[in-house]
């Protein structure tokens, strides 16, 4: 009998989010890190209405440099070509192996082509990731954020992948409620817990490009809007509330039934009590995202203006347009996301457009991009409408407007080195030189070291399945149990800790008699059976009592494919292995990992066909060391910890939006010139080294270097220099080389 | 060399920077009628018209030692021995001084006399994050700005006195450290996680005529490139590794390196990170370091406050009065302000964990040198420790004091590039009593 009530539907939805494409967190995360190989979508041809709107692009500028009287930049070559759109397409440089892979194509698409490859590969996810992350804030730092961000962060890296509408995506974000297991996009709601104000102020800025943040206290003194405008528009969301949940409820009933048993004596009712705590640790917490009904916004006390009273109710209405009443209040989200994402909306489509402009450009057509108000001009306006249009065409597809960006003459031109002026118009004559972004630059140095650079850290990602997923599985398993058979899981499992007991206690009295008799040897055997025997505990109890329970409720079929299989996830993983607070489990669990992660690296080498047994032999231990470190910005951590080589190098803390610099400092000058990274680079199982392997002339070598950092061949003058250089270091001026080329100016920018 | 070794130097440093100040002063006075600084002494003649004349301010460094968690101010500076919220936590007299410690500061106790209390804080900020971004910054975390704390404020606005090292540090602080905020990325803190262990990567790798070798090469490769790219900040990037090569010589980067500190000085304050963390700032100080925070983190005793805060109490009262022993000492004291701050107190009321909880109603700092007089107690709670029934003050007004301090104009609106305007001390005010 189930005593608990609308539990099967929780798990009905549960199930279906977790198999649909938008579902689970790691599933998702999985998928991304197996399509480590470009899916080779064959040879495409750019749809044709996009080609027009290409060329209409190009165009427009020509109008423009006409009446300007400038002359546009010069088209650039194909090395500059390559490297620049790999950057801008999939975040980081190519390797010299990309780059002569593509100088050896003559097809006279081959731009298109590699413009479709790139944006069709995994790499374009780990790239668009950092513009996201920038902007949405997205933050594991954050109080309670191990609970929700992972998750969320997850989520959007899938939403990327999957080129999920951008329209689409922000209504899934502003209507979210639930927990960030099962509906990960709450992690949108429960990044501002506690300030629903500033959440607010955050989505107009964010998805509008209009601030609004100054009409939290006052009228905006610069632009139209009131204070009482921003309170209409708040109320839309400010009952949305954010909490942990422990989800324990049904075992505190157990408990007290165990407790108040009578017919129990002491050492059963013992036993049944620290049975439930192997059920009880299995429930996990849970970040929910709830609407609070009961929360009514109401005008500050000292409101000063004459269109309301202080205190007064606010009832939500949108900053501009039109928005039907909504009939049932529970559809009051869903008529804001419509009303937000519409494209009717005036700044929804255009704000995006600018961006993805900017970011393929360099610098966007209305600057702040977020500072959008009624006065604001673009410095192009027609093509600004002009990208409008085509962002409400292509449905919000951002993929399918920036395969249309990087398909302009102008994307192909040469970038423009000069500094452009505070507020003056920027021409457009070429894309905007600028430095890499931290991430870009990080991610090029991951491509220097890392033969899988598009893979995320799979260690890491087998312990964040089993740490967040599988636990919510068996949580949510265990949760679905009705009070008996919970109670018959005590009972088994009080069961397993008795008979344990009592075969340790047997395994040690052998031993024991063993040492006295003076059997060393069996002494020590027995000893080892005790320890075996003791391990053995946690994974008895799973696969007797939980592992049943996920097949049964078809959960375990849900798991990742395992990367070399050593059995199945619901006979290897307990959860509760990666409990940090338990040193053993951990240990058993990471030694499980560590025996699947050598047979990886034995099929990486075998498959990159390296036959040097001195190579072979450092070469797990080079990847050992780097799995975890040297992979993409995108799988770090949200953002990466303070000190981190990628935060010195200014990658958004995430604290406000769009926090990235691309200034230099102290301290990442330091670290590039000392710090790490330039040993593994230059280690001889790097990806750099393997790819000088096949060099023996001196030139051969140095082209191939400077291919691998900055994309292109040594001019003569630079040939020349570093042939000097041979002369006075015959040992060491290729890791001169590499250690100049690196910390050159050049290196980080996109040029 | 430290400048106590050479006084000649320092004090051509100090009078230099005297006479400039004193210069330029004069002569805008002169030709316009103003100073030359002029909204500083608009905040100072704000601040003395409003009371007994105050001394000019005259701290140029702060360190600033920061309980992170929540330091319970009923056991360590706001002691109620007597009553129940006490517990069993004891009071001694504090030498040279009219007020009690807890008997686990007793190496503060040695330094009444340089110490004054402030005991009537309040806030409303009552969970960790809020209440050390409010302690930081003076404002409460927006999700819209990220303000800035003291250390960049005071190089903003006094600049740096050591040209070789960094102005600003921040020693074993968590990653909620709001840094220099919206101010200028290189006012932000440099980050030393473990003291022991100092700068990170200012040495090179590799011998230094391989070094200079590559040093050579990477100039001589990009020399055209940079000529073909006349922009402010590829000159200034290149412009950093020249400094960064200075740095890496700096014959003043040794501040960073404790292991040249005898060992029995390094004992004597405490081998754990803060008490090492206080040696490495007293290093840095000596070299002119402006800013240098020091974290201890562990106060949030909801559990066990007693056992836990006596153990946190004895790191804390090793690192800090050694380190103001040391400042003493060497005369540094008299221009170095020591704070002693934390997010918030707690609660007087002791738990059925015999813990205490999050309490931003009333609690303490303390402060030393830098012109602060001591052997006082500024502000008073109630008999309980629960109120504050004199003189209370706003963590805003503790950065104004800070402030105030350091000859930083506190009330200056400064606009971000958001066109929102800041001020250092989000209109706090300076606590001038606590002045000579």
């Amino acid at each position: 009998m189930n005593e608990r009530h609308g539990e099967q539907s929780k798990l009905s939805g549960m199930k279906s989010n977790l198999r649909k494409p938008s579902g689970s967190f790691l599933l998702r995360r999985t998928s991304i890190c197996l399509a480590i190989s470009f899916s080779l979508s064959g040879i495409s041809v750019i749809a044709e209405d996009t080609a027009e709107a290409s060329k209409k692009i190009d165009q427009l500028l020509a109008a423009d440099w006409q009446r300007d009287g400038k002359t546009p930049d010069p088209a650039i070559d194909d090395e500059r070509f390559v490297r620049r759109l790999y950057l801008d397409a999939i975040g980081r440089i190519p390797t010299a192996a990309e780059m002569r892979a593509f100088l050896a194509d003559e097809s006279p698409s081959r731009r298109n082509d590699l413009i479709d490859t790139l944006l069709d590969s995994a790499g374009y996810a780990n790239h668009m990731f950092t513009f996201m992350a920038d902007l949405l804030r997205i933050d594991e730092s954050q109080p309670g954020g191990k609970f929700s961000t992972p998750a969320y962060a997850a989520y959007v890296l899938e939403a990327l992948r999957a080129n999920q509408p951008y329209d689409e995506f922000v209504r899934e974000l502003i209507v979210s409620e639930g927990g960030a297991f099962g509906n990960p996009a709450t992690g949108y709601y429960y990044r501002d817990r506690g300030m629903p104000l500033d959440h607010m102020a955050n989505t107009v800025r964010v998805f509008l490009g209009t601030r609004v943040e100054c009409a939290q206290c006052h009228n905006h003194p610069f632009d139209v809007w009131t204070q009482l405008d921003f309170y209409q528009m708040a109320a839309f969301s400010h009952d949305m509330t954010a909490r942990l949940e422990r989800r324990s409820g049904p075992f505190q009933e157990l408990q007290r039934a165990i407790n108040s048993e009578a017919e129990l004596d002491s050492l059963a009712r013992r036993e049944r009590q620290t049975a439930l705590v192997e059920i009880r640790r299995r429930a996990t917490t849970n970040a929910m995202i709830e609407r609070n009904s009961d929360l009514v916004l109401t005008l500050p006390h000292d409101y000063s203006y004459d269109d309301a009273k202080p205190k007064d109710e606010v009832t939500p209405l949108p900053l501009f347009g039109d928005m039907p009443e909504p009939g049932n209040p529970d559809d009051r989200l869903q008529h804001y996301a419509e009303w937000l994402t519409a494209p009717e909306n005036p700044r929804f489509a255009k704000v995006i457009a600018n961006r993805m402009w900017k970011e393929v450009m360099g610098a966007g057509l209305v600057e702040p991009l977020d500072d959008f108000t009624e006065s604001t001009r673009a410095s192009h306006p027609l093509l600004l409408d002009f990208l409008e249009e085509q962002m409400k065409r292509l449905k919000f597809d951002l993929k399918a407007f920036q395969r249309m960006l990087f398909n302009t003459e102008l994307y192909q031109r040469q970038a423009h080195g000069e500094e452009v002026a505070d507020g003056a118009k920027f021409t457009f004559t070429g894309p905007l030189m600028r430095r890499m972004s931290a991430e870009q630059i990080w991610d090029s140095l991951v491509v220097l070291i890392n033969p899988q650079p598009e893979q995320a850290n799979w260690r890491r990602l087998a312990e964040n399945f089993i740490r967040y997923d599988w636990a919510e599985m068996i949580s949510e398993t265990v949760r679905l149990k009705s009070q008996t058979e919970l109670r018959q899981d005590v009972e088994k499992i009080a069961d397993i800790q008795r008979d344990h007991r009592k075969e340790i206690d047997t395994l040690r009295e052998a031993e024991k008699q063993a040492a006295r008799a003076g059997k060393r040897e069996d002494a020590s055997a027995l000893k080892e059976q005790v320890a075996e025997t003791r391990s053995d505990l946690p994974h008895k109890i799973h696969r007797e009592v939980f592992a049943p329970a996920l097949r049964k409720a078809g959960l375990d079929q849900l798991a990742p494919p395992l990367p070399h299989s050593v059995g199945s996830w619901s006979e290897m993983a307990d959860p509760l292995l990666f409990d940090y607070s338990d040193s053993y489990y951990r240990g058993v669990a990471l030694r499980i990992l560590t025996e699947m992660e050598l047979q990886f690296y034995q099929d990486e080498m075998n498959q990159a066909g390296l036959e040097d047994p001195s190579l072979r032999s450092q070469y797990t231990g080079y990847r050992k060391t780097n799995v975890a470190t040297y992979v993409r910005a995108a799988h770090l951590p949200s953002p990466a910890p303070p000190g981190h080589f990628l935060r010195q190098l200014g990658q958004s803390d995430r604290k406000v939006i769009e926090n990235a610099e691309t200034g230099a400092n102290i301290p990442q000058t330091l670290s590039l010139l000392n710090g790490p990274v330039f040993d593994q680079v230059i280690h001889p199982c790097s990806v750099l080294s393997l790819g000088l392997r096949p060099f023996d002339a001196t030139e051969d070598r140095i082209e191939t270097i400077y291919l691998s950092l900055l994309g292109r061949s040594p001019s003569e003058v630079e040939q020349e220099i570093v042939l000097e250089q041979q002369k006075a270091r015959p040992d060491r001026f290729e890791e001169d080389l590499i250690f100049a080329l690196l910390n050159s100016r050049e290196f980080s920018l996109i040029q | 060399m430290s400048s106590i070794n050479d006084p000649m130097k320092s004090f051509l440093h100090r009078s230099d920077e005297i006479t400039r100040r004193h210069f330029a002063n004069r002569l805008a006075a002169n030709l316009l009628g103003v100073g030359l600084l002029p909204d500083l002494s608009k905040s100072l003649a704000a601040a003395e018209g409003t009371g007994p004349a105050a001394a000019q301010p005259h701290a140029k460094r702060v360190i600033y030692l920061y309980m992170t968690g929540g330091m319970s101010h009923i056991d360590t500076l706001d002691v109620k021995p007597g009553t129940e919220n006490q517990g069993t936590t004891k009071a001694i007299r504090a030498q040279g001084a009219d007020f009690q410690l807890s008997s686990d500061l007793s190496g503060l106790a040695k330094h009444g006399k340089n110490l004054c209390l402030l005991r009537s804080i309040s806030s409303k900020a009552g969970a960790h994050e809020q209440g050390d971004y409010l302690m930081h910054t003076s404002y409460e975390p927006r999700g819209t700005i990220r303000h800035a704390a003291m250390g960049a404020w005071l190089v903003h606005h006094r600049g740096r006195e050591n040209l070789s090292l960094p102005a600003n540090v921040v020693i074993g602080g968590g990653n909620r450290h709001p840094g220099a905020g919206f101010l200028d990325r290189n006012l932000a803190p440099v980050t030393i996680g473990d003291p022991t262990k100092g700068l990170q990567h200012v040495t090179s790798a590799v011998p230094p005529g391989d070094f200079s070798a590559r040093l050579d090469l990477t100039k001589r490769l990009e020399a055209e490139f940079l000529n073909q790219h006349p922009r402010t900040d590829l000159r200034s990037a290149a412009g950093l590794y020249d400094e960064a090569v200075q740095l890496m010589s700096s014959a003043d980067l040794a501040a960073f390196d404790l292991s040249q500190e005898p060992a029995e000085v390094r004992e004597a304050y405490g081998e754990d990170h803060f008490g090492q963390g206080c040696l490495l700032a007293r290093r840095l100080i000596e070299k002119d370091v402006r800013f240098v925070e020091v974290a201890l983190t562990g106060w949030d005793t909801h559990i066990d406050n007693f056992a836990r805060v006596a153990e946190l109490s004895t790191i804390l009262d090793r690192g800090m009065s050694q380190l103001l022993s040391d400042l003493e000492q060497r005369g540094l004291l008299d221009d170095t302000l020591v704070v002693l701050a934390s997010e918030f107190g707690r609660t007087p009321i002791i738990n059925r964990n015999n813990g205490r909880d999050h309490y931003p109603k009333a609690f303490s700092c303390a402060f030393a040198g830098g012109g602060i007089v001591g052997g006082r107690t500024f502000g008073k709670t109630d008999a309980t420790g629960e109120n504050v029934i004199e003189d209370e003050v706003t963590p805003a007004d503790v950065n104004a004091t800070i402030a105030y301090a350091l000859g930083v104009p506190w009330d200056e609106e400064i606009m971000t590039p958001e066109g929102r305007p800041i001020k250092p001390a989000n209109g706090g005010v300076p606590i001038r009593q606590l002045f000579g």
